[in-house]
């Protein structure tokens, strides 16, 4: 192995493990075993399920997941950075009714309304981040009420009635469709292309997610820890409200009743996509592997019949699941590590 | 020309304890400075205080003569001062140059420059003989190399003047000497050394000047050639102190622990401990010998019942406890004095006497109808903080805010109440101050002298010389040897932990093992803390 190359591995595996030849890499069902996992239940749905198996389920499965996958990625973040944003799926439906109202009601153009949003979400999230980071309330408490008093403030401000109307540019961009599939997911790809590369490959990103691993050991070699741990809820409220926006673009219009239905498939998809492609910890690749699994999973149900109940049955499995597993490769972390030579 | 460092009248208080009250120091360019002092005499206080880690409430400091504001690690850093502490602060999962550049990668554009990266610790480690492979991952790695690590880290940050915590507490001899070489080397490059030490002879041996430390302030500072051990002590603790002991002769009595053929596996199933054998009579102290991770650790956690057995029996007083929960051994007379005393000992956030209780609760003098009775428990921890001599606030103060030995004296108090038939006694003096070193030894002949059987287990092979009645040495998992007290010496004893037969000096010339055993104790050292 030539130096250069054990280098490259060294960046892109922290943990190092020599190099397999590619055919055994992708044996490695520690790594891949999701994957293997969601092949089977595609292949197994396909069986059984006689309407399953087709380009518009495809097309389904691939788009519907945009504003699933930005919200997912927010919680990552925040995850990584070693927080919970429990305001992730709220932040995402005021946004999406703040488009809506700004843009009708106010009659504000929709650059601007974005804009406007976005900045707001920003806000919110250096809110977050002072009253847990300066102040030193545990972020999942501090989001778990900044998100409720969020999205109760947003009702009373515009009601919590589906609202449409809003500008149809807007819509036709998000679902503007390139090769079969909506703008939106092209999107959602170049977002999480775009954290991968800050997170592995440029000096913040790196103290970013080991502050995050461990704060202490970060502080001491002069990596500013608090502001790494507030970076990481302001991202996650910018990711939640871009994912606000472009749930506007793909449905037309916001519905503030459906934020609960997005915070429990973040988390699942959150801590299942750690269990693959670099087991032990929250990466992007996973979250997108994950989300498609997850959905897989949700829409075979559906066309098997089962509807609504099954949703919650699913992705509560899913999450349990997903920490157990997550638990059980810690511990064989641990005890590979004491047996190290 | 104006002193590398400089620091005056240093003042911190944490509530009503003055850590440092009014500490002067000055460190020269190219000198190793000895900070010596006992637990709590404020060392580690100052030493955070110099890297930023906490500030001061009155007091400068000067670096080169500037008068400089440490808010942060970062601030310290940047002014030139690194930091090796006791307990690495590295990343397991990361390579040593990851660890090493970490928060200041060279970068090509916006990427990391992982070859330039390399390259850089590659050089460094180069010129100050060093030796890491810089791809390997840290958790894979032993303390004594985690530990140069640690050292390239600042070296990397460009230190000037390095702050090295303790850093032989957790190395065999050979890695020690390894070290001292390293501070000379890198000295004679023009850096400073602050020194922070328990060890009498490392400070005489290796340093220029010795600043000690006591109750907060300056109590000597000495030209390391010019002074005596006696001195040094005596500037530590106020006193002449002697760690002679005088074990008054005792009738051994029945065994109360007696173990046979025990083995520990680990999760892995490679064995900790294979077919080991021992007893301890009451009145009697079993002193364990061994190089760190040799397996007592395995051996005494299977005795206390936190560790499942793979085989062989233990028994206390004719009753085999091998099954049973750590609950039913205690209350079956086994008293255990971990070797962590911060994280398996106690419980930090809560206070003295709720350390002290645990384990009695149920007593029936500290409830009334499962109700219980505070005054009591109060009462009854202010007795043990003062029959231990634990300086603390009072019972309710949290024990997190306790120095090493305070808190040891904490877990050796609520040990030694519950009149166990068997006292297991874990490296009990690990990273004590003298006065308490002196303190808990005496408590241990007490007890012994009251018949109650001691298993003590210690790296320091002069307190299992001074205590023991008898000793056994542990290598690789086995019992290799079984010596009385008065057949035991220093050097016989070195060379059995080393693997040898006891007969001859060990070691390198040792034909008998391919490897020669240090590398092979000090890789057996890898537990991740």
């Amino acid at each position: 192995m030539s130096q250069n190359q054990s280098a490259e591995v060294a960046i892109a595996i922290p943990e190092s493990r020599p190099r397999l030849n590619p055919l055994a890499g992708l044996l490695d069902i520690e790594r891949f075993g999701l994957i293997y996992v969601w092949l089977l239940l595609i292949a197994g749905y396909s069986l059984f399920v006689p309407s399953f198996f087709s380009v518009s389920t495809f097309q389904i499965v691939l788009g519907s997941q945009a504003t699933q996958i930005v919200i997912t990625l927010a919680v990552v973040v925040a995850l990584l950075g070693g927080e919970f944003d429990l305001s992730v799926a709220n932040v995402m439906a005021v946004a999406a009714t703040a488009v809506v109202t700004l843009n009708t009601d106010y009659a504000w153009p929709i650059g601007w309304t974005i804009l406007a949003v976005i900045a707001a979400a920003l806000a919110f999230g250096a809110l977050n981040a002072f009253i847990s980071v300066r102040i030193g309330v545990p972020s999942i408490i501090t989001t778990l009420g900044s998100g409720t008093l969020l999205m109760g403030a947003a009702n009373g401000w515009a009601g919590s009635a589906p609202r449409a109307g809003v500008d149809q540019r807007l819509i036709d961009l998000v679902s503007l469709d390139v090769l079969g599939a909506p703008l939106a997911i092209y999107v959602t790809f170049a977002i999480g292309i775009g954290i991968y590369y800050v997170l592995e490959h440029t000096p913040a990103g790196r103290a970013f997610v080991f502050s995050g691993q461990n704060a202490e050991v970060a502080r001491l070699a002069g990596i500013r820890v608090a502001r790494m741990r507030s970076a990481s809820l302001i991202w996650s409220s910018l990711l939640s409200s871009v994912a606000g926006i472009l749930l506007v673009g793909i449905t037309g219009a916001s519905v503030p009743a459906v934020a609960s239905g997005y915070l429990l498939p973040a988390f699942a998809g959150a801590f299942l996509g750690s269990t693959v492609i670099r087991p032990g910890r929250f990466n992007v690749a996973g979250v997108f592997i994950a989300i498609y699994f997850l959905v897989t999973g949700v829409t075979g149900l559906q066309l098997l019949g089962y509807t609504g109940w099954v949703n919650d049955v699913f992705y509560g499995f899913s999450l349990v699941l997903a920490v157990v597993l997550t638990q059980l490769i810690a511990k064989s972390r641990r005890s590979s590590g004491a047996r190290a030579p | 020309m104006a002193a590398a460092l400089e620091v005056r009248g240093i003042v911190k208080r944490y509530g009503a304890l003055v850590a440092n009250a009014g500490v002067d120091l000055v460190v020269e360019r190219g000198e190793i400075h000895g900070i010596m002092g006992e637990n709590g005499a404020g060392k580690s206080t100052l030493m955070n205080i110099l890297y930023g880690v906490t500030q001061p409430d009155a007091g400068e400091i000067r670096l080169g003569g500037a008068l400089v504001r440490l808010r942060s690690p970062l601030d310290a850093i940047r002014n030139g001062l690194g930091m090796v502490h006791q307990a690495f602060r590295l990343f397991d999962s990361l390579s040593v140059w990851e660890n090493i550049v970490f928060g200041r990668e060279p970068v090509r554009g916006w990427v990391v420059d992982g070859r330039t990266a390399r390259a850089a610790v590659a050089e460094l480690a180069e010129r100050f003989s060093l030796s890491v492979n810089v791809d390997a991952r840290v958790g894979d790695l032993s303390v004594g190399v985690r530990q140069r690590v640690e050292i390239l880290k600042a070296l990397y940050r460009e230190a000037r003047i390095l702050i090295l915590d303790e850093p032989t507490a957790v190395l065999t001899p050979r890695e020690a000497d390894a070290l001292a070489d390293v501070m000379r080397a890198l000295v004679a490059d023009g850096r400073s050394i602050l020194f922070v030490t328990h060890k009498l002879r490392e400070v005489l041996d290796v340093t220029d000047r010795i600043t000690v430390m006591r109750h907060g302030a300056v109590s000597a500072r000495l030209e390391t050639a010019r002074t005596s051990e006696q001195e040094v002590v005596r500037a530590m603790v106020g006193r002449a102190v002697s760690l002679d002991i005088q074990r008054p002769d005792v009738a051994t009595g029945d065994v109360v622990l007696e173990v046979d053929h025990l083995s520990v596996k680990m999760e892995h199933g490679h064995s900790a401990v294979s077919d080991a054998g021992l007893t301890v009579h009451a009145g009697e102290i079993v002193g364990i010998a061994g190089v760190a991770g040799n397996g007592q650790s395995e051996l005494i956690e299977a005795i206390a019942g936190l560790r499942r057995h793979a085989g062989g029996t233990i028994r206390l007083r004719g009753t085999e406890i091998g099954g049973l929960s750590v609950g039913a051994r205690r209350r079956l007379g086994v008293a255990y004095i971990p070797e962590d005393r911060a994280t398996v000992g106690t419980a930090g956030r809560a206070s003295a006497s709720e350390n002290l209780i645990l384990g009695f609760q149920r007593r029936r003098e500290f409830q009334r109808w499962g109700h219980l009775l505070h005054e009591r428990v109060l009462g009854w921890a202010q007795r043990l903080i003062v029959r231990y001599d634990v300086r603390i606030r009072d019972a309710q103060t949290p024990v997190d805010t306790l120095s090493g030995g305070n808190l040891q004296k904490v877990v050796v108090a609520r040990e030694l109440e519950h009149q166990a038939a068997l006292i297991i006694a874990e490296q009990p003096t690990r990273g004590v101050d003298i006065g308490a070193i002196e303190f808990i030894h005496r408590k241990l002949l007490e007890e012994r002298a009251r018949g109650r059987a001691i298993l003590l287990v210690s790296a320091e092979l002069s307190e299992i010389l001074a205590l023991s009645d008898r000793i056994l040495v542990i290598y690789e998992g086995r019992i290799v040897a079984n010596l009385p007290s008065r057949e035991a010496s220093e050097e016989r004893i070195g060379s059995l932990l080393a693997g040898g037969s006891g007969d001859a000096p060990p070691v390198e010339a040792g034909p008998l093992r391919a490897p020669s055993p240090a590398p092979s104790l000090s890789d057996a050292k890898l537990r991740d803390p």
